[in-house]
């Protein structure tokens, strides 16, 4: 039977469906192939033509997302960043990645996160100027010595003092001090020197010296005669009082450290009393106690504690 | 610049370096000083702050080597105590703001030898552009972004350092990222030439 553009259009849906019977079917494909119209309807109901503009196509599936779930850029962008990184499920991933398509916010969004991932890796280092490490070494490993420290502020401090205007003046009149004390005082060590010396010591450091030495040959050893006068009235009794000072340590130490076993052991067997609750014995040796460390002070090599001979195994 | 940096694993140098060798802890410093002073400069935004910070936090890492007991996680520790270091440092400055009117014959004195870490980026504009954009960011995500995505810790790691919870920090730091884009393209007013995949 020959099926018209109504009932072609009525039926369409069965025929997609696999609904009609043979005779249908048969009618309905006779038709398509004589009505181009129809055949086309068939095709855009397959899905094998698609007519819709693509300049319509955006605006139609906003407004049709509009008026129903909302747009979905929120909920695209909460899940941009695990779509840059491909830690999307695949599903995910597709649908993501349609709305990307034909999104132009998002899809330029998700280029910029895509490339500042590389970038911000690559900021993790800034490097340094060439000095650093050495800085670095300076203030750990080579912290300078208390000695080094005191020499750097000896060294600050005197490159402090030969800047000051006085300096010069000050220096001048030390140097003028010890000439004197050295030349010109009555006790000068070097009075006796012939002045001729310093005419020749000008000309002739040599002859200076041999001429010096000429004039002052007996000097040395009236240097040591004096040195061992000083050391008989001074020295000796000087070191002889040093010998008794150390003997007396000595002695002390010995004293005092045998007096410190006794306590020792002492407190050991008086704390045992304690404990036990015997009160009364805890004292009476506590009287022993002292008697002994006092024997022991005066003989510390002969002496026993009366305490130590009860408290032997 | 020589970048040659040592290639001994960070277990066998924390070790030579706990045990006085000079020459290890040398090479520690080379090998990470890049990123304690790229932290330091990411926090005070100032060249020459940033080497005088990156310098303590070394002198600090020098004398509690021992404190990190853990060889593992080394980085992790180092960049606490970097992060640590610099916020301390923003305090004490914002507490006590520097001197004004310093005189002009000293400013010269005052620039950080090398070059500023914004110039290195002269030839590549685009990390200049994030960087640029980074400054723009709050505090908060401006941090995740660095801890996270540029120094590339862990989200459990970056929890511990913030005491944040470690939900919070995923959904943080991609909000982060987002704010950076965006900002980017706010920068670039849309032209985002270079960023088109």
């Amino acid at each position: 039977m020959k099926m018209d553009c109504s009932r072609f259009e009525h039926l369409l849906d069965s025929l997609l469906g696999g609904g009609l019977t043979k005779q249908e079917e048969s009618d309905a494909r006779e038709h398509t192939m004589q009505c181009a119209r129809c055949r086309e309807l068939l095709e855009i109901a397959r899905g094998d033509l698609d007519i819709l503009p693509g300049d319509v196509q955006e605006g139609l599936t906003a407004s049709i997302l509009e008026s129903t779930s909302g747009s979905t850029c929120n909920r695209v962008e909460s899940v941009l960043c695990d779509y840059v990184d491909s830690n999307l499920g695949e599903e995910q991933s597709e649908l993501v990645s349609l709305h990307i398509d034909h999104c132009d916010r998002c899809s330029a969004l998700a280029a910029v996160l895509s490339a500042i991932s590389v970038d911000l890796s690559a900021m993790a280092e800034i490097e340094p100027d060439e000095n650093f490490v050495q800085d670095v070494m300076t203030a750990t490993v080579y912290r300078p010595t208390l000695w080094m420290k005191l020499n750097d502020r000896f060294s600050l401090w005197w490159s402090k003092q030969i800047r000051r205007p006085r300096f010069a003046i000050e220096l001048a009149y030390t140097g003028a001090v010890i000439l004197f004390l050295v030349f010109g005082a009555p006790n000068a060590p070097l009075r006796g020197v012939s002045p001729k010396v310093v005419d020749i010591a000008q000309s002739n450091p040599a002859e200076a010296v041999v001429e010096l030495w000429e004039n002052n040959r007996d000097a040395p050893g009236a240097v040591a005669e004096f040195g061992r006068t000083a050391w008989g009235n001074t020295g000796t009794p000087l070191a002889n009082k040093s010998k008794g000072v150390w003997f007396w340590v000595v002695d002390k130490e010995e004293r005092l450290g045998a007096c410190l076993g006794v306590f020792g052991r002492s407190v050991k067997v008086i704390a045992g009393d304690l404990w036990n609750g015997d009160w009364f014995v805890a004292w009476e040796k506590w009287g022993v106690m002292n008697e002994s460390l006092v024997r022991t002070w005066r003989d510390p090599k002969g002496a026993e504690s009366k305490l130590n001979k009860e408290t032997e195994p | 610049m020589n970048l040659r940096r040592a290639r001994m694993d960070i277990a066998n140098l924390l070790k030579r370096c706990r045990s006085g060798d000079e020459l290890a802890w040398e090479a520690l410093v080379r090998t990470y000083q890049s990123r304690v002073y790229g932290i330091a400069y990411y926090y005070t935004g100032n060249a020459e702050e940033a080497r005088d910070l990156a310098q303590d936090i070394f002198i600090k890492i020098y004398n509690r080597l021992d404190a990190c007991t853990n060889d593992a996680t080394f980085v992790p520790w180092m960049i606490r105590l970097a992060r640590n270091a610099c916020i301390d440092r923003l305090r004490r400055t914002k507490a006590r703001p520097p001197a004004a009117g310093i005189p002009v014959e000293e400013m010269f004195d005052l620039k950080a030898p090398g070059p500023d870490p914004a110039e290195q980026y002269g030839i590549d504009s685009r990390k200049q552009l994030v960087h640029r954009a980074l400054q723009k960011m709050s505090q908060i995500n401006r941090e995740i972004i660095l801890l996270k995505e540029i120094q590339g810790l862990s989200l459990e790691e970056v929890a511990s350092l913030l005491k944040i919870p470690l939900g919070t920090v995923k959904s943080r730091s991609n909000r982060a990222r987002i704010e950076l884009a965006r900002e980017i393209m706010s920068i670039t007013n849309g032209a985002i030439e270079g960023f088109n995949g």
